[in-house]
């Protein structure tokens, strides 16, 4: 539905992050961990006003920022978080060079190419430790193991090849890419036989067009070993050295915020639907209860969700980028990753 | 007390009986009837729903498809023109504008290229038209560098190389109004073979499609909506699920598993217009779907009935029924209590005043009954069977007390033949030469028997034993007349033989009735021991050797006594030795029977006798009597049981 433009929108997006916020003090003073850095007590006038960039529209998908800002909890940390509404039209450079966010959400591959870039971000989060991503086969076109792709034609989001290249060049396969826009529509026609899916978002709108999940089957990529990770959060490296109780305080929150949109998610979902229709988006409350049902899938274990970069995981993702020949250098993982709970010795 | 409440009872049983019986019955018949009915009607209803669904959803299919269709030719047409010519760039744009200028129901066209193909420089090639305020528009969308190739429109004909109409779109530039565009893939023949070389496309606004399916109204809450191919909402009278749901989603949200089969029965093209129950979405009630693919698109137009709606009429005609039906059941209910309550009232009072007659008061008032039925009849039979009871009873208590006279004169009677007889043992205390011993036992009734002894001139001694034909009163009349006869004949000395003659005699005479009586007389020398004797057709007498020997004496064949007259009898004589004993009987004693029709029998008695030879004539005839009582039983004694024995000791 919706990943073509997702490359264009992070490629540029992840440059609009604004060192204006940075530029003022904190209003906190202490540098230890958030819960004792931030007094919940604070008053409204007192708040630190910051802004944050999701990568995609209103969704379920970033239920927890939603929580977290309507539910009061980045109030209780002392932040008043703009969530600045996506827009691909307007993702660009005059919005960047506007400096208006302070904080955005990116996958890990797109966030490493800005790296290699030469764009100052770091890492201070890392919420997604599985790749969502899958192919899709209908089992009537008789595609049930990967060997069956062979010699098969597969609809892949313009832009969003190298994880399925990958795969099929690892499985020694056959395949022919078809290059697709936002829509399943191809597939659904059978004009291909496999397409490309998140597991939140596309593959139930499969679903939701009418196909049992006993008639699909599905080859998730982190099954296969390229478990590339997506969801993080991302600032100016500049923020994370100037300001890390900022940092901390926001992903503690947000963190909170995503525990709260698991456990209430009811609530959670009126907040997703209101903000959508705020943006005349359609949306699907079934479909949001799915992605948001995924993402506690995705995202949540054992009572928390994790923050934690694995250097593994990251090795082999800008790998792959290298490989590919998408980046040059593998940037400095110390460099890239710095969470926003460790202690800064510069 | 306890018994009123019997009555009671007794009472409500009938009735209850009456109403469960007869009014389960109607109640089941009305109830069965209802039923079918209310079920055959709804039958009916149904099949007309159907018809009319049917006839909906088809004249839906229709007038869609009739519309896609004019629109489809359009671009159909152009693109053969398109194809077979070589056209300028400019030279297409102006086709584009002739399609929109002469098409009013084309909103927009566009006419995309497949890369570098018109321009070896030029990747992207797209020229797109459109209707506004100021006539027809031209653009090169994102100034020539829009990348189309990915889009569905273009894409998807590309691939499957057939027209196709897309999915429905959101044109918010236009004002927010659904679109959906005809694209025709445009080939060319390049050395035999067949060439993609771009698509035409065909914007179309669905605002029309949406107002006539909107227009579609079911009664109060009925419906229309169409879907997509992919089950997308495209028209639904909730707008917000409009292009926001699918068909499958609204099922997962409502948890219907039957929503989503229908869904995708749709989105397959099938078609049905049979009873498919789901829940209206916006009313929540029970309804019905029709469906029917639109075969131009592959969308599926669907008709929601809400069947309650349509069954209300029914229902209220069958509440009406019902209520009728029920008032009815009232009213028959009342009448069943009524008719219970004339026929158990007249019944109750029969059977008090049966009661009453029972208990002996034939006065007792019988209710009156009006009706002329079985009621009337069986009071009648109540009046006369008190009657006949009270004539009965009178007759009874007057035969009672004649029958009362008539026992105590017969057991007078009776007391004065038993006194005729001499019952005192030993009769001769003073005579040492003979013992005597004898009983009658009579039976029930007065009977006939007799036995008799005296001593003639003090050394013979006279006896005799009787048994008058028959029994009752004249049997013991007659005996007495006997017995006072052979006392009266036998006063002198004579013969056994003329004995019986004199008696024959007398007897015979005027003998109307002709009565008889069978006697055995015999005369016994006290000195000898040597009996004379006549036996008239009497039961043998038994001699009791006194070595233990018995033996019968002869059957003498003479006729018993009474009957001619002039017959003559002879004597016979024999001779007991001392300590002999002489045993007389008469039938009652061998035809004694047992409750088993079984007679005692002269072979029992020859036994028994001798056994009991050393027995004196008292204990003999006891022991006889003892065994006779044995063998008897239980029965009635029939006949009188008479015995005598004499034992002859001889002089000392």
């Amino acid at each position: 539905m919706k990943k073509r433009s997702l490359l264009i929108a992070l490629t540029t997006g992840m440059m609009l992050f604004l060192t204006n916020g940075c530029n003022h003090k904190s209003s906190q003073e202490s540098t230890g961990t958030i819960d004792q850095s931030v007094n919940p007590e604070s008053d409204t006038t007192k708040l630190r006003k910051i802004s944050f960039l999701p990568y995609w529209v209103a969704n379920a998908q970033f239920a927890g920022y939603y929580v977290a800002k309507e539910k009061g909890i980045y109030q209780k940390y002392g932040l008043d978080v703009e969530i600045i509404p996506f827009d691909p039209f307007h993702t660009s450079i005059k919005l960047m060079q506007k400096r208006k966010a302070d904080f955005a959400a990116i996958w890990l591959l797109n966030a490493i190419q800005a790296k290699a870039e030469g764009t100052n971000i770091v890492n201070i989060a890392q919420f997604s430790t599985r790749s969502s991503l899958m192919l899709v086969t209908k089992k009537s076109s008789g595609i049930n193991t990967l060997q069956d792709m062979n010699n098969k034609r597969a609809g892949i989001w313009n832009g969003y090849e190298m994880q399925p290249k990958s795969l099929f060049k690892k499985y020694d396969l056959n395949v022919e890419i078809v290059p697709i826009g936002s829509t399943n529509n191809l597939f659904l026609n059978d004009g291909v036989e496999i397409t490309n899916a998140s597991w939140f978002d596309e593959y139930h709108s499969i679903i939701n067009a009418g196909y049992d999940p006993d008639e699909l089957n599905t080859f998730f990529f982190a099954d296969y070993g390229l478990n590339f990770l997506e969801d993080g959060i991302y600032c100016l490296s500049e923020v994370r050295m100037k300001e890390p109780e900022l940092c901390t305080a926001f992903v503690k929150a947000t963190a909170e915020g995503w525990v709260r949109a698991f456990h209430n998610p009811h609530e959670a979902l009126d907040l997703v639907i209101e903000y959508a229709r705020r943006s005349n988006l359609p949306v699907n409350r079934v479909h949001q209860k799915w992605m948001l049902d995924r993402y506690r899938d995705l995202y949540y274990s054992e009572g928390h969700t994790t923050t934690y970069l694995n250097e593994k995981d990251y090795l082999f993702a800008a790998g792959v980028l290298k490989d590919n020949g998408l980046i040059d250098e593998i940037p400095v993982f110390k460099e890239f990753y710095i969470p926003y709970d460790s202690n800064i010795s510069k | 007390m306890e018994s009123s409440q019997k009555n009671r009872k007794r009472k409500k049983g009938l009735a209850f009986k009456l109403i469960v019986s007869i009014f389960a019955s109607i109640a089941v018949v009305f109830t069965f009837l209802f039923i079918y009915n209310y079920q055959l009607s709804r039958r009916i209803v149904e099949k007309n729903l159907k018809l009319n669904a049917e006839n909906m959803v088809k004249n839906g299919v229709s007038q869609i498809e009739k519309i896609l269709g004019s629109v489809q030719k359009v671009p159909d047409n152009y693109s053969k023109m398109i194809e077979s010519t070589q056209f300028s760039k400019k030279a297409m744009m102006e086709i584009l504008q002739q399609i929109i200028e002469t098409n009013p129901e084309i909103f927009s066209a566009a006419l995309a290229y497949e890369p570098y193909l018109l321009d070896p420089d030029e990747k992207f090639f797209m020229a797109y038209c459109y209707r506004s305020d100021h006539g027809c528009k031209l653009s090169f969308p994102d100034g020539g560098q829009y990348d189309y190739f990915t889009m569905d429109w273009y894409q998807i004909p590309r691939e499957l190389n057939r027209p196709l109409w897309s999915e429905p779109f959101y044109d918010e530039g236009a004002g927010n109004i659904i679109k959906s565009t005809y694209s025709v893939p445009l080939y060319r023949k390049l050395s035999g073979e067949r060439e993609f070389i771009g698509i035409l496309r065909a914007d179309v606004s669905l605002a029309w499609l949406q107002d006539f399916v909107n227009s579609i109204q079911v009664y109060e809450t009925g419906y229309g909506f169409l879907i997509s191919q992919t089950g997308t909402m495209v028209t639904h009278p909730i707008r917000d699920l409009i292009m926001n749901e699918t068909i499958f989603s609204i099922a997962e949200e409502q948890g219907s598993k039957q929503l989503r089969e229908i869904g995708r029965n749709m989105v397959r093209g099938e078609t049905s217009f049979a009873e498919i129950e789901y829940h209206n979405v916006k009313t929540g009630l029970l309804s019905w779907i029709a469906y029917a693919p639109i075969e131009l698109n592959g969308w599926s137009i669907g008709i929601v009935f809400p069947v309650n709606e349509f069954m209300a009429d029914i229902n209220r005609l069958f509440t009406r029924v019902l209520i009728l039906g029920l008032s009815g059941m009232l009213f028959i209910l009342l009448i069943i209590i009524l008719i219970s309550r004339t026929i158990t009232s007249p019944l109750r009072s029969l059977n008090k005043a049966s009661r009453k007659i029972a208990g002996g008061n034939f006065e007792v008032e019988l209710p009156e009954i009006k009706t002329r039925d079985e009621l009337k009849d069986l009071r009648d039979s109540f009046d006369y069977m008190q009657n006949q009871l009270a004539e009965y009873i009178v007759n009874l208590k007057e035969t009672t007390s004649a029958r009362e006279k008539i026992e105590s004169e017969l057991r007078i009677a009776r007391e004065i033949q038993m006194g005729m007889i001499p019952h005192i043992f030993p009769p001769f205390p003073n005579l040492s030469q003979i013992d005597l011993y004898a009983m009658l036992k009579p039976a029930k009734e007065v009977g006939g028997d007799l036995y008799d002894f005296f001593l003639l001139n003090g050394n013979y001694l006279c006896f005799t034993i009787g048994d008058v034909s028959g029994k009752g009163v004249p049997a013991s009349l007659f005996m007495a007349v006997t017995r006072t006869l052979l006392r009266s004949v036998a006063s002198k000395l004579g013969s056994p033989a003329s004995f019986v003659d004199s008696l024959n005699e007398s007897l015979s005479y005027n003998n109307e009735s002709s009565m008889f009586v069978t006697t055995f007389v015999g005369i016994l020398n006290l000195q000898t021991g040597e009996i004379h004797y006549t036996n008239a057709g009497h039961n043998p007498p038994v001699i009791i050797r006194n070595n233990g020997n018995v033996e019968m004496l002869e059957i003498s064949g003479l006729i018993p006594v009474g009957l001619f007259r002039d017959f003559k009898y002879t004597e016979s004589s024999v001779n007991l030795n001392k300590g002999d004993k002489l045993f007389l009987y008469t039938d009652g004693v061998t035809e004694a029977e047992d409750t088993g029709k079984n007679l005692f029998s002269e072979e029992r008695l020859m036994e028994i006798l001798k056994n009991s030879a050393g027995e004196d004539p008292a204990g003999l005839i006891h022991q006889v009597m003892d065994n006779i009582t044995l063998h008897v039983g239980d029965n009635v004694q029939s006949d009188d049981i008479t015995m005598m024995s004499i034992i002859f000791y001889g002089e000392d």
